[in-house]
């Protein structure tokens, strides 16, 4: 990995351990790859309110749209449309808690990017990363920066100027046939006024609240007592 | 030369014809998910987790029933080989999975990232991992099957306080898989 490429990564690190408050809004695209290889591409938008460490807010629509609301305690994650809401007592930090969404398959944009802690380490298996270009996305000036992997391939664009952060996310996945491709593309605003009650997750009047399935209960590790 | 049209337009047509019917399909199982296609991942760390070498850890470990629950039963013979097709047998439907555990300590560059040890399958749709397979009335699945919408003419049923579906001599309840809403087969409640 290049000495630049490196460069402008940490300058996104150190940008987003610095924001303590901040909202982005993400426009994803997802590609699925079908029989005889027809790439179907779904998009979707989300929103994402984040007041670290212990505060999270994340509305997702596409197929599957869905709320996930985590607030130093407990972990909610809701499907307003159908009305149904599953529950769980969660870690004390947003670190802690990104380490379990990733490890219970909950998608959610930029979750790889949520975590400072994760960041710190997030370099440490990839196999080549360059810096190519610096472009523009959305009247923003973002470096371009690309990485190869075992089996994917990502991108990533950050911002130039006082606050290095994610313009856009390119995934590749190489190992599946037809090489579906994930990107979003974000707009941060790290300025946002939140409500007081922003981060507290207040079932709907006919809500139900639901079990996890068994699969999505225990990962691999064991639940910590 | 005009030998070769018609044989063109048979090519035509056979191409149509293949591209017609996952695109047919799509069409029709719609809003919710086009259904079985291989999906990009999300996310840097779950791509990671995904394309790592299929390991089969013991899922018989005892767990510490951190759920309020004490029905749980921790030693059930859950198959390890399962392959997320959701079909053994023994599902215990007094079971409250209502926690999650906390692997607080997740290493992102070592193998054993989350869920990518279990039977991650390439071929996995991790949006909709649910059998997309029409629901023909009259088709019975096995206990532990999920489907992603119920099929008509069900009829709310209330149990020990909880609330489930019967719809074709089958009870469901609906719980949460990852990210969407699901519909699980149960033993009568």
């Amino acid at each position: 990995m290049t000495a630049e490429a490196r460069a402008v990564y940490e300058r996104m690190h150190t940008s987003l351990q610095a924001l303590k408050r901040y909202s982005v809004s993400v426009q994803s695209s997802q590609d699925e790859v079908l029989d005889y290889g027809y790439k179907l591409q779904h998009n979707s938008q989300a929103t994402l309110d984040v007041q670290a460490p212990t505060h999270l807010r994340a509305q997702i629509s596409g197929e599957a749209p869905r709320l996930i609301v985590y607030d130093g305690n407990t972990l909610t994650l809701a499907s307003p449309e159908q009305g149904y809401y599953a529950q769980t007592p969660a870690p004390a930090t947003l670190n802690q808690l990104v380490n379990g969404l990733i490890a219970h398959d909950v998608e959610m944009p930029l979750v790889d990017f949520l975590s400072q802690t994760r960041q710190a380490q997030f370099l440490a298996g990839v196999k080549r990363g360059v810096l190519v270009d610096s472009e523009q996305i959305d009247g923003q000036t973002c470096d371009h920066l690309a990485f190869r992997e075992p089996t994917i391939d990502w991108q990533l664009w950050v911002s130039q100027g006082a606050q290095a952060l994610p313009c856009k996310l390119v995934i590749t996945t190489r190992y599946t046939l037809g090489d579906p491709q994930y990107q979003a593309t974000m707009k941060w605003n790290t300025n946002p006024g939140f409500a007081a009650d922003h981060f507290t997750f207040v079932a709907g009047k006919d809500a139900k609240r639901i079990p996890f399935t068994r699969d999505s209960v225990a990962p691999q590790q064991e639940p910590q007592p | 030369m005009t030998a070769q049209v018609p044989q063109l337009l048979g090519y035509l047509a056979l191409s149509l014809l293949l591209i017609g019917a996952p695109l047919v399909e799509a069409a029709r199982l719609g809003g919710h998910g086009a259904g079985g296609g291989v999906r990009a991942h999300s996310s840097v760390s779950h791509a990671r987790a995904a394309s790592q070498p299929r390991v089969q850890p013991n899922r018989n470990i005892q767990r510490p029933p951190v759920r309020r629950d004490n029905n749980v039963n921790i030693n059930k013979n859950i198959n390890i080989n399962d392959n997320r097709n959701y079909r053994h047998g023994d599902v215990d439907i007094d079971v409250d999975h209502h926690g999650w555990g906390w692997d607080e300590d997740v290493d992102i560059d070592v193998d054993h990232n989350g869920r990518g040890d279990w039977d991650i399958d390439v071929d996995v749709d991790h949006h909709h991992p649910v059998a997309t397979a029409a629901i023909v009335t009259g088709s019975v699945l096995a206990i532990g099957s999920m489907i992603n919408s119920l099929p008509p003419n069900c009829q709310q049923v209330y149990r020990h306080g909880n609330e489930y579906y019967y719809c074709n001599n089958q009870y469901y309840q609906a719980q949460w898989n990852n990210n969407s809403v699901v519909y699980v087969v149960v033993n009568n409640p």
